[in-house]
């Protein structure tokens, strides 16, 4: 080094040089006092770097969070909308040129005494595509810029964000003949669902799929950066947030880790991935994973049955039983009966409720088909509307009726795996309408007693019983007195649930409660239950150090009660704003 | 805590993302943006300094994130691209501060996190403070490049991708930026020796 050259020296103390000018650098500075100095500077310097890329800023990311959120609330709200715009354009292009060849061939063939063309003539426009059905729902809504709830017979968009209630249950029915179930506490996006190629998101919850053997570009589903390839398969994918799982039933899946790998899942087979670590695990299928995805392929069969019109036996019925006929209205149409035609084809029920609610899971290990046990369904009152249980029974208050009616429940609910700790919280379905329904039947007392304490484990912790089959002890807070239609009354339930969220909270463990506490606080009808809801939830934000959601949950009580009981604690927590 | 080092892993599960984001599928930005905000936020910090609009600074990152990823063609490292919008970003930035000749570094109360020792914490922010100090004197060009070669550990060539330039005016810039980042901090150094 002939000159005196500072950035060589950084070169030099950053080792970048080769090792022929590293030796120039090294002689020279054995002459060179001046550099020497230099070079203590830029040591100096480095180390300063060094130190501060220890350094990073302390961000409070509720802001961008809430920006990004909208931001991907924008783009799924749009891409909700554009296929009626598609649609829409499409018919409009289509008419425009029908309307433009007629008007021609109208004035080619003006002289000629030939006919006018007949409308019969035109061709009729193009059915729009097939579409996703909800075949059946049960505390399903429609997020986006506006909340919906969705029910039976409804049908949905590719791009919309699909939410269950705690206590929810839905099946949907894919353009690709494919079935999803939708468990309760579940969040998933239909990304894509055309005729060639779905997309699912599974954002938080289960869902168990029934993929069709359809020739398509691709079934995917998404959650938590694993995706499951697949081809014609029944399986179930969860995300708890803490871990994910896929299970599979039938045929296999690839499932592509977050880490690059992948993995074939096959029958029987389940994995989960805890977040963390991101270690996949290989388990057994879960009796209640098992039992989940069989109930999914009976209504999937039941759907396709009807879809083909053809008359499917009440499964469980007595031989005697009328059969399920299906109306011959569109494909893709939900068969509606007539009130007296429903009423007509009623199925009762002959033999002890309580044989319905044998254990399904006495043999696990035996197949599926021979572990469900017959359950058929009590139509109390004329329907307008009849659909077929998944075991083949009649559910009664299918859509367009408003509400289901909990005689319709039993069946629906009795194979509804219990919740999971790190899961949902076990949110009760307020449910007024129960305390107007008819007395209950033998069995509906026993359905809602079960209600569990959280599990430690996940899925591998399912009953291997039915709910009806032996019931916990049951909480303190449940007077039969009260007893509704679910064998407990809702209020009990809701104070049964506040009290659990509150000792949750002691614990450090109350996220998982905030969307039921959610669900009480938003009634109607405020009362203690609601007040507290409120409150509860304020708590818990704050408990999490979440300071600007507990400042609105406070607000937000403030404004419903602004003589409550819990006044002071708000105005307290709000700095007397 | 240093930027970690990019894993092919990492990467990897940026590129579904992105295949997914292409693909139509908003909830996969939301999963990235998970994934890189940590890395967006100290890569700006660094780049700009200590602002009180930091938080805007991420936010304006991922908006024009989610326009740009569909025109991501991997030809570079997801990695890289990012760092390109953060680059844009930060330089816009830099020049209305600069614009408006006004210094509220100074008021910015520290917002400096390093790990669980506090004594390792109070040198990296007093490191930080000073090294924002000195990066404070370089024109934002010479800043980024410099920032993204000594802080971010990025090679000159992935620095030409990011700031859009070619590899030989990285090195010149980097080889000023070094001179004057020197310069100023032996000043800087100086003058907190003589301060009483």
């Amino acid at each position: 080094m002939m000159r005196h050259d500072e950035a060589r020296l950084w070169e030099y103390a950053a080792r970048e040089l080769d090792e022929g000018d590293r030796r120039m650098v090294d002689a020279h500075l054995e002459d060179c006092p001046e550099c020497r100095e230099a070079l203590a500077t830029v040591q100096v310097a480095r180390e300063a770097l060094e130190t501060a890329r220890e350094a990073w800023p302390v961000m409070d990311w509720s802001r961008s969070d809430e920006v990004v959120g909208a931001l991907v609330e924008r783009r799924l709200a749009a891409k909700a909308r554009r296929p009626w715009m598609f649609r829409f354009a499409m018919t409009a292009a289509v008419a425009a040129a029908l309307a433009a060849g007629a008007f021609a061939l109208l004035r080619v063939e003006a002289p000629s005494p030939a006919p006018k063309v007949a409308e019969a003539d035109v061709p009729p426009m193009p059915p729009a595509g097939p579409t996703i059905r909800v075949d059946s729902a049960v505390g399903l809504t429609r997020v986006g810029r506006e909340t919906t709830a969705v029910e039976g017979g409804a049908e949905l968009s590719g791009g919309d964000v699909l939410r269950t209630s705690l206590a929810g249950k839905a099946f949907v029915h894919l353009p690709d003949e494919s079935h999803v179930r939708v468990a309760g506490g579940t969040q998933l996006a239909l990304t894509r669902a055309d005729v060639d190629d779905v997309a699912l998101t599974l954002e938080r919850g289960r869902v168990a799929v029934r993929a069709s053997h359809a020739e398509r570009r691709g079934f995917v589903v998404h959650t938590g950066g694993l995706t499951v390839h697949v081809v014609g398969t029944v399986f179930a994918v969860s995300n708890s947030g803490d871990a994910m799982e896929v299970a599979v039933s039938e045929g296999r899946v690839k499932v592509d880790l977050p880490n690059g790998d992948a993995l074939m899942v096959g029958a029987g087979q389940r994995i989960r991935l805890d977040t963390r670590s991101e270690k996949p695990q290989r388990l057994k299928l879960t009796p209640g994973l098992e039992r989940e995805l069989s109930e999914l392929t009976e209504v999937a069969d039941a759907t396709a049955a009807i879809e083909k019109q053809v008359v499917v036996p009440a499964v469980g019925g007595r031989p005697s039983a009328p059969p399920m006929v299906a109306s011959s209205g569109a494909p893709r149409g939900l068969p509606r009966l007539s009130a007296e035609e429903s009423q007509r084809r009623q199925v009762t029920v002959q033999e002890p409720v309580a044989a319905v609610e044998a254990p399904v899971e006495a043999t696990p290990s035996a197949p599926i088909a021979t572990r469900i046990e017959p359950k058929t369904e009590i139509i109390v009152a004329g329907p307008g509307d009849a659909w077929p249980s998944m075991a083949g029974g009649v559910l009664r208050n299918m859509p367009p009726a408003p509400e289901p009616k909990p005689a319709s429940q039993p069946a629906e609910w009795a194979a509804m795996p219990e919740p999971r700790a790190d899961e949902w919280a076990p949110m009760p379905d307020r449910a007024p309408k129960a305390e107007a329904a008819p007395s209950p039947s033998p069995k509906v007392a026993d359905e809602w007693a079960p209600m569990p304490e959280p599990k430690a484990d996940e899925w591998a912790s399912l009953p291997e019983k039915a709910p009806g089959a032996a019931a916990p002890p049951p909480a303190p807070a449940r007077a039969p007195s009260k007893l509704g239609k679910k064998g407990v009354a809702p209020k009990d339930l809701e104070t049964l649930f506040l009290q659990r969220a509150e000792a949750a909270m002691g614990k450090g463990e109350c996220e998982r409660y905030l969307l039921g506490l959610e669900d009480i606080a938003q009634d109607a009808e405020r009362n203690t239950r609601t007040e507290q809801a409120r409150v509860l939830r304020a708590r818990c934000f704050s408990s999490q150090l979440r300071p600007r959601q507990a400042m609105n949950e406070y607000r937000k009580y403030l404004f419903e009660y602004p003589s409550g009981r819990f006044v002071d604690e708000a105005h307290d927590a709000l700095g007397d704003e | 805590m240093p930027t970690p080092p990019p894993t092919a892993q990492g990467e990897a599960r940026l590129l579904r993302l992105v295949e997914r984001i292409k693909d139509d599928d908003p909830l996969a930005f939301e999963e990235l943006y998970r994934l890189t905000r940590d890395d967006v936020a100290r890569t700006l910090f660094h780049l700009v300094g200590r602002r009180p609009d930091l938080e805007d600074l991420v936010q304006e990152t991922y908006v024009r994130l989610m326009k740009a990823v569909p025109g991501f063609r991997g030809e570079s490292q997801f990695r890289t691209f990012l760092y390109r919008v953060c680059a844009n970003v930060a330089l816009m930035h830099l020049r209305w501060w600069r614009r408006r000749r006004e210094d509220v570094m100074e008021e910015v109360p520290d917002r400096i996190a390093a790990g669980e020792d506090p004594e390792r914490a109070a040198q990296a922010a007093q490191a930080a403070r000073l090294v924002h100090q000195a990066l404070a004197t370089l024109s934002a060009k010479k800043r980024i490049v410099f920032v993204y070669h000594e802080l971010c550990g990025m090679g000159p060539e992935e620095i030409a991708q990011a700031v859009g330039s070619s590899y030989n005016t990285v090195r010149s810039r980097l080889h000023h930026a070094r001179l004057e980042f020197t310069a100023a901090l032996r000043e800087l150094t100086r003058a907190e020796e003589a301060r009483p």
